[in-house]
């Protein structure tokens, strides 16, 4: 959960900046709620015992004042009027004296050694000291019933060393009462803790006075208290206050820095996600930027924050890599543009070079284009292997098909030119390939040539030289059946040697005619001719044989009688009368379909048979020259093969394309014949 | 009390007018005879001892007629010269004589304290005190 | 220093304002002393102020400011005093100022008595030398002129530290014979005149009524000094009556290793217009044999004392030699 959260930036900010903000403030408010309110508290605590301290003081120095006025007036040159009993009245007028200036609820006792009361003051109070004097042999002062007293020996102001008597002081502890506080919120008292005597206001609320320390912090009060010294030897003077007032002011302080710190609690997280945002935001819209423009490829637009230094440097920098960008784009579509340019410069060379028909033209070409490619001047070649030219250079091998192997063409010098890239070599082992290549093909063609004409003039001579013997022989043929007397035997031996003859000339015949054709010397005379007449005098021909064989033959038109093509008409005859033979040859039984149709531009001559049919293999071959189809039929009808090649051939030469069709053995074929119908005559009958 | 000690006083007072009063230097004491120089050496405190006793001598307040008598014929010490002594006597760390303030007190004393010295007019003498000195003025 | 002023100044007035609330009862006076606290104790004090001027210098000061506390038990009685001797001097020798101040604590007088018989009581401690009357009560306020006569300046020493023993016998006449012992260094003896470690003197006195016949003798060895014995011997009167007094001191010293002699000696005599008015006139006349002097000269003054303890005192005197005459002014307390 938190490494999602820590994977975004905002989050990261917001954290951070929360953390920093708060870390600080809550060290503030735990300082401020803890530690100073502690201090607070002992400083309030130790305010009240300052100040109780002080009454403490006060007290005690009142009462030590009030002791050493006793013990003065002890010593006093009158009270050896103790002796007299006072007769004089000096020590009560003084004691009273005393009594008034000390303004308190106090009395003076004056016994003389013999325990008899010379004098009190004032006047009007109780004569009688509720007290054994002896009380004071051991402690030189008592506090019984809320009253000190204090006793002192007087001794002869002319004798030091006589007892003459004791003055006693009675003070009422009440009179302390003025230094005591008695309000609504603040009380503070005497209290003797054995016998829980109190002097002044005693609050109620339960206290438990320690030694070890001065200070009491209850539910409703702080109190404080201190142990008196001197004369209130096991009194303490306690000091409370109400809770409430004398914490008042911490209580307020502790209000003050919660509220504080809820506040700027709210304003560290406000600002934080303010301020988080606010950083994040320029990076937000930046990446919206980038988008779009990935987007829509559109790497013109530019980035423009000025937010901060670093977003700002973070756009100039974004700004040149969209412009680095955009130039290596801009240098990417024209070097394209520049091998397109080159490739089809290279396609054009390659176009050129495949066009020329000779070695020389082929070579000169290559280096002209091979020196402008890599534009230097100092590309030459020499075909003599030999050669004392210096520098760097290449040897070209060409391929001797009749040696087949690799032959020694020629050597490319480069001069002083270097390839500086790798490609720059490829394109110029590609260019010298190529320029080899075209050189073998051309020396390929030549050769080709030459050989092909070659057996042209071989065959042609060579027919030539066989048909004058074979005229000879059928001329010496049909002399013999014709004129000479001769026997049955003889008759069929030279009948045979007469059908012999024949087909061999036949064969020799379209031998030569399809030497012709190769050698290019077929003489072709296009002329406009009727088609139905052609085809019909055909049929009529070849009728009889097929009829011979029992086969029905049916002859159909579906073309006006009008209808012309342009072609040589002999060699057209010669196309339907080789198929029309070849389909009487190859049916033993059924019919033979003659057809003459319309077909688009065309008309098409379809002879269909119910022979034997063609498998779909033997389909592909069937138009080779010298190819006959194994069958059945084969040993019956010997045939040169040619028949169809040179069907084909021939029809190629007078605009004729002869097809041929079979769906497969003993199912029949079909030959057609496509011709163009010269656009005058196309009108249907 | 008071009252009593104004009827005193004003019988002081006439019979002074009527005869010259006499006075005594007196003491419970077991105490010689004294000259009038001794007295005024104890009363300014010169002597403080006499046959072993602690002399402790007690004048009457300023006012009275038997003081004034006593400073006139035994010391024979005008106020101020008495002030002049007994302010020099501080500076030497002597304290002037106890006083009392009424006859009463003074016999009291006399009767209370031993070795006290005293003057009382000779009617207020009691017979068990010890005459020391007599004048009249 | 002005902390002690005032503490002193605070004191001397709290003084007075008890004097106030006691003297109805108790007859206190100023000059008389306070009780204080459950001691055996009485406290007082005294100070003076003082201006003079001649024709070499015009001076004020600020003398004696000093407390004192005494006592008794039983036979036992003693008496301490501290001082600030010249707390403040301002002098004027024709135009050139000199302020000093010494804030010394001195011990004035440190004893304690015990009187052995009615006759006899003896001393030890630091005390005013009994010589004459003058130096019983030397200190300003007690004195009848702010200056002192010559011989109880240079004929013995002032203080004397150690034990005395004193027998009188009063009868029809008295009589008092003093003996002072001094065999150590004194204490506090920078004030004193001479600083003695060695001290023997005899008194003889004889009173009759109002007049008392004294003669001193003894002799005196000085601590820094010679180890020489200086030997004095004065002769002393005092006749008083209730409006005038006489008083008569002279002295001589003698010294064996100087062989010569000097000598002091005054007669004073004394008239109280009333007991606040007094004029007084003094001759004296002295032989200085170190220095070869030896003149008279004469003291004309006049005391006012609201009180006996206050003095308010102007003397003129009047030498041969006229640059010497001095007016002196004085303010002195005693409490």
């Amino acid at each position: 959960m938190f490494s999602n959260v820590f994977k975004s930036l905002k989050s990261r900010l917001l954290v951070t900046l929360i953390g920093v903000g708060l870390l600080p403030l809550l060290i503030l408010l735990s300082y401020s709620l803890f530690l100073s309110q502690k201090k607070m508290t002992h400083q309030i605590v130790q305010e009240e015992y300052e100040r109780s301290h002080v009454i403490v003081r006060l007290i005690e120095s009142d009462l030590y004042a009030l002791e050493r006025e006793v013990a003065f007036l002890a010593k006093l040159d009158v009270m050896d009027d103790i002796l007299v009993e006072d007769l004089d009245q000096r020590i009560v007028r003084l004691l009273q004296q005393k009594v008034y200036d000390t303004n308190a609820s106090m009395n003076y006792y004056l016994y003389s050694t013999k325990e008899k009361l010379i004098a009190h003051a004032p006047r009007n109070s109780d004569h009688a000291l509720d007290l054994d004097l002896k009380i004071f042999e051991t402690k030189p002062y008592v506090i019984k019933n809320g009253k000190l007293y204090m006793a002192t020996k007087v001794s002869a102001s002319f004798d030091r060393s006589r007892d003459i008597g004791t003055l006693v002081l009675e003070y009422d502890l009440r009179n302390l009462e003025r230094y005591l506080v008695k309000s609504e919120h603040v009380h503070s008292y005497l209290l003797h803790v054995s016998s829980d005597e109190t002097v002044g206001h005693k609050v109620q609320a339960p206290l438990t006075l320690s030694e070890e320390k001065h200070s009491d912090i209850d539910a409703n009060y702080v109190s404080v208290y201190e142990k008196m010294s001197g004369v209130l030897e096991g009194w303490y003077l306690v000091y409370r206050v109400d809770k409430g007032v004398a914490l008042g002011t911490l209580y307020d302080y502790v209000w003050f820095i919660l509220m504080a710190a809820m506040s700027m609690i709210i304003a560290v997280l406000v600002l934080s996600h303010y301020f988080s945002k606010m950083i994040v935001a320029p990076i937000a819209r930046f990446t919206e930027v980038i988008q779009e423009i990935s987007s829509r490829q559109n790497y013109a637009r530019r980035v423009s924050f000025d937010a901060y230094e670093e977003v700002e440097q973070l756009s100039t920098a974004f700004n040149t890599m969209l412009e680095t960008t955009e130039c290596a784009l801009h240098a990417l579509s024209l070097e394209n543009q520049e091998r397109l340019k080159r490739l089809t410069q290279l396609i054009e060379i390659f176009n050129s070079i495949s066009t020329t028909e000779t070695v020389n033209v082929c070579t000169t070409l290559a280096i002209q284009e091979i020196s402008n490619i890599l534009v230097t001047t100092e590309l030459s070649f020499s075909q003599e292997e030999n050669s004392t030219q210096e520098g760097v250079y290449k040897d070209l091998y060409v391929m001797d098909f009749e040696q087949e192997k690799r032959i020694f063409f020629g050597r490319l010098y480069f001069g002083n030119h270097q390839f500086t890239h790798a490609y720059e070599q490829d394109l110029f082992d590609a260019m010298t390939n190529m320029m080899i290549l075209q050189v073998e093909r051309i020396l390929l063609k030549e050769r080709t040539h030459t050989m092909s004409e070659a057996k042209s003039s071989f065959i042609s001579s060579m027919s030539h030289e066989l048909r004058t013997p074979l005229n000879a022989i059928m001329s010496a043929t049909q002399y013999m059946l014709v004129y000479e007397t001769l026997s049955e035997d003889q008759v069929d031996t030279v009948a045979n040697i007469a059908s012999s003859a024949e087909y061999l000339l036949e064969m020799i015949n379209n031998i030569l005619d399809v030497a012709k054709i190769e050698a290019g010397k077929m003489e072709v005379s296009l002329e406009p001719c009727r088609l139905r007449s052609l085809i019909t005098s055909s049929c009529t021909m070849l009728e009889l044989l097929a009829q011979e064989k029992g086969l029905a033959f049916s002859l159909q038109f579906d073309v006006a009688e009008v209808l012309q093509v342009e072609t040589d008409a002999r060699y057209f005859q010669q196309i339907l009368v080789n198929l029309l033979s070849n389909a009487i040859k190859f049916t033993e039984a059924g019919y033979i379909k003659v057809a003459l149709y319309q077909e688009a531009d065309q008309v098409v001559v379809s002879i269909k048979d119910s022979g034997v049919g063609i498998s779909p293999s033997d389909l592909k071959n069937l138009f080779q020259a010298f190819v006959q189809v194994d069958n059945l039929m084969q040993k019956k009808h010997k045939g040169s093969g040619l028949g169809l090649s040179l069907s084909r051939k021939i029809g190629k030469e007078i605009g004729a394309n002869v097809v041929l069709e079979s769906k497969g053995l003993g199912e029949g074929t079909e030959a057609k014949i496509y011709i163009t119908v010269l656009s005058d005559s196309s009108q249907i009958s | 009390m008071k009252q009593l000690g104004m009827v005193l006083l004003a019988l002081v007072i006439s019979a002074s007018h009527l005869s010259a009063q006499e006075y005594a230097v007196v003491s419970f004491s077991p105490l010689p005879s004294l000259k009038r120089f001794q007295v005024k050496a104890i009363f300014l405190k010169k002597m403080t001892y006499l046959d072993g006793v602690h002399l402790i001598a007690v004048n009457l307040p300023p006012d009275h007629n038997a003081r004034k008598s006593f400073e006139k014929s035994c010391l024979q010490m005008g106020r101020s010269r008495l002030r002049e002594y007994w302010t020099k006597a501080h500076y030497l760390g002597h304290r002037p004589p106890l006083r009392k303030d009424s006859l009463e007190s003074v016999q009291r004393f006399l009767n209370t304290v031993e070795g006290t010295v005293s003057y009382l007019p000779i009617e207020e003498v009691a017979q068990s005190m010890n005459i020391l000195y007599r004048w009249s003025d | 220093m002005r902390k002690k002023l005032r503490f002193l100044f605070v004191f001397v007035l709290s003084l007075f304002i008890e004097n106030g609330t006691l003297s109805a009862d108790d007859g206190y006076q100023l000059g008389e002393g306070v009780q204080v606290g459950s001691l055996p104790l009485y406290v007082g004090g005294y100070f003076s102020l003082d201006y003079t001027n001649n024709e070499s210098y015009e001076q004020y000061r600020l003398d004696d400011l000093s407390l004192l506390g005494y006592g008794s038990y039983e036979k036992f009685s003693y008496l301490a005093e501290v001082e600030y001797k010249e707390l403040y001097l301002y002098r004027d020798e024709n135009g050139t100022i000199s302020e000093s101040s010494d804030h010394q604590l001195q011990i004035e007088r440190l004893y304690g008595d015990y009187a052995f018989n009615e006759h006899v009581s003896g001393r030890v401690g630091k005390y005013n030398t009994p010589v004459g009357f003058w130096n019983l009560v030397p200190i300003n306020v007690l004195r009848e002129t702010t200056s002192s006569p010559l011989v109880t300046e240079i004929i013995y020493p002032e203080y004397t530290t150690g034990a005395a023993l004193s027998y009188s016998t009063i009868g029809d006449a008295s009589f008092r014979a003093d003996v002072m012992l001094q065999f150590t260094e004194g204490i506090s003896e920078t004030y004193n005149n001479y600083n003695t470690d060695e001290h023997v003197g005899l008194g003889l006195s004889y009173g009759l009524d109002d007049l008392v016949l004294k003669a001193n003798a003894g002799y005196f060895n000085l601590h820094d000094g010679p180890d020489e014995r200086l030997y004095y011997g004065v002769l002393s009167f005092n006749y008083e009556k209730e409006d005038y007094q006489f008083l008569s001191e002279v002295g001589w010293r003698y010294s064996d290793r100087l062989q010569q002699t000097n000598y002091a000696g005054y007669l004073q005599g004394l008239y109280r217009l009333t007991p606040q008015h007094i004029g007084i006139v003094r001759l004296e006349r002295y032989a200085d044999r170190s220095t070869r002097v030896e003149e008279g000269f004469g003291v004309l003054g006049y005391t006012y004392r609201p009180w006996y303890s206050m003095a308010l005192k102007s003397e003129y005197s009047v030498h041969s030699d006229a640059d010497l005459n001095t007016f002196i002014l004085s303010f002195s307390v005693l409490f």
